[in-house]
């Protein structure tokens, strides 16, 4: 019985290995970047690179995992979803007006801890925030939208 | 003596603090009138479709968070541009009222001339501040 559950269950496995997945495409140059154009506190930009870009941009850093089927599944999904909610590669293409949604959207998931994704930080031990972290980035988040007012 | 000089030094303490605590309400009531208010016409949209889960005491919390109609006048600019444009965007979406509590309370309902100029107070408003 329990032989003929582990046949089915890696079986199954390597079947949907076969299905297609399509995880969205890394690109190295993006000249409307948010960190690469703008003057960001270094903290900040660690915390930007650790807890956001993966799905937050065009810099995906894909670990080996994420090939491997079901969980290619999950990243791809995430990742493709991520972008689209906001992408800072592209941040230099939004309006003052999209900047500034984007800086409030980004306090709200921050706040209502949303985001990170729950999920993320349990492969990822560094993109968790802390209390003090959360305060650093919401402290961030406001300014620069005081300075995109201006 | 010593009595009349402390008594002396108490009331100008106090006086001195009434003073301080008068100025900062007028501050404060300055502030309130200097800063944003709900036109007539929207506050009244508000009041009937949005303000029974977007105000200080609601049970709503995520509702409350995104956006606090007590709490907009103490918002900064930029806060209160985004927002503003939220409630456009929600609008034109026919995202809010959300459906389910539509369902509970149809009186809640925008209607189209409602959405119209509830969209385009926040679009212009937005924009203003954004210029200013």
């Amino acid at each position: 019985m329990l032989k003929k559950f582990f046949y089915i269950f890696f079986g199954l496995l390597i079947l949907i290995q076969f299905v297609p997945v399509n995880l969205p495409e890394v690109r190295a140059e993006n000249p409307n970047d948010l960190v690469q154009n703008t003057s960001i506190d270094k903290d900040i930009v660690t915390m930007l690179k650790n807890s956001c870009y993966d799905c937050h941009s065009n810099e995906t850093v894909y670990p080996w995992y994420s090939y491997v089927a079901p969980v290619s599944f999950l990243v791809s999904r995430d990742t493709r979803v991520g972008r689209e909610k906001l992408n800072f590669s592209e941040w230099n293409t939004f309006s003052k007006l999209d900047k500034l949604s984007a800086l409030d959207d980004i306090a709200e998931a921050i706040e209502y801890g949303e985001m990170p994704m729950k999920i993320y930080p349990i492969t990822h031990l560094d993109a968790k925030l802390s209390d003090d972290d959360q305060e650093k980035f919401l402290e961030w988040a406001e300014s620069f939208a005081e300075m995109i007012m201006e | 003596m010593k009595t009349a000089l402390t008594l002396i030094a108490l009331l100008t303490l106090a006086l001195g603090l009434s003073s301080f605590e008068y100025s900062n309400s007028t501050y404060t009531s300055f502030e309130e009138v200097d800063t944003f208010q709900l036109p007539e016409n929207i506050n009244t949209i508000f009041q009937n479709s949005c303000y029974g889960c977007h105000n200080n005491d609601a049970k709503a919390k995520k509702a409350k968070m995104k956006f606090n109609i007590d709490k907009l006048s103490s918002l900064k600019k930029s806060k209160l541009v985004s927002k503003l444009n939220k409630v456009a965007k929600e609008v034109k979406n026919d995202d809010m009222p959300t459906e389910k509590i539509l369902e509970k309370y149809p009186k809640m309902a925008l209607s189209s001339e409602q959405k119209e100029v509830l969209i385009s107070w926040a679009e212009s408003t937005a924009a203003a501040l954004l210029a200013e």
